[in-house]
């Protein structure tokens, strides 16, 4: 992994269109600003690994609810 | 064309009736072709979102705006425009949220978080995940989904 170190107000770019800006430091947090093409999505990791969880468990559903809907309330 | 079902054997579709993910779906990347199944059951609100590529893959999904008429997911105009042209929001867009089922089912949760939005105009869909950091990715539906049917 490249690490590297950025203060308030400066940059990094990746490849030829993308800038990821370090706008403020405080108290342990750090706020990123991103400056990138608009088909490239941009997630919070945490959430995107949960909904991947989700997604995997969701396709476990063992049930098939076609047919049990009314016994199932 | 032919294809294999988890919960309904073999059943033949009209190309056209393909749901296209693009992108995959977060966790399912490789898997772009969906077929979009009703319940034989008219009441039941529950579908299914069936794997072409994969027979085992099926997601049950929820139509929500029965249920909880004031979900009101924001979501990326980025997003929206990767599913293609449509004229009227409220006809050519629809959206369904993933419902996760345990042995006890009575612990049924639903993705309020990531709703599948579908294009009906280009078949396009996409699992996209909203702006509105208050919905929970697991939101507990049996309690609402019962009451509703009394």
């Amino acid at each position: 992994m490249l690490l590297l170190t950025r203060k308030k107000g400066e940059s990094i770019i990746i490849g030829d269109n993308i800038q990821i800006n370090v706008i403020s430091v405080q108290g342990g947090q750090v706020k990123l600003g991103f400056d990138v093409p608009r088909e490239i999505s941009i997630y919070r990791k945490e959430i995107y690994d949960q909904i991947i969880l989700a997604n995997k468990e969701a396709t476990n559903n063992s049930v098939d609810l076609s047919f049990s809907f009314e016994e199932l309330l | 064309m032919t294809i294999k079902t988890r919960f309904f054997g073999e059943i033949t579709i009209d190309e056209d009736k393909v749901i296209k993910f693009e992108d995959g779906i977060p966790g399912f990347e490789d898997l772009h072709k969906f077929l979009f199944m009703t319940s034989p059951n008219q009441d039941s609100p529950f579908c299914w979102l069936q794997s072409i590529e994969n027979t085992d893959i099926v997601f049950t999904i929820i139509d929500i705006f029965r249920f909880l008429p004031d979900y009101n997911p924001i979501v990326d105009v980025e997003s929206m425009e990767s599913l293609g042209k449509f004229d009227k929001i409220e006809d050519d867009i629809v959206i369904y949220n993933i419902t996760c089922i345990p042995k006890n089912y009575k612990e049924m949760t639903i993705n309020l978080r990531a709703p599948i939005v579908i294009n009906l105009l280009t078949n396009k869909a996409k699992q996209i995940i909203c702006n509105n950091d208050e919905y929970p990715i697991k939101f507990k539906i049996y309690d609402i989904i019962k009451k509703e049917g009394e």
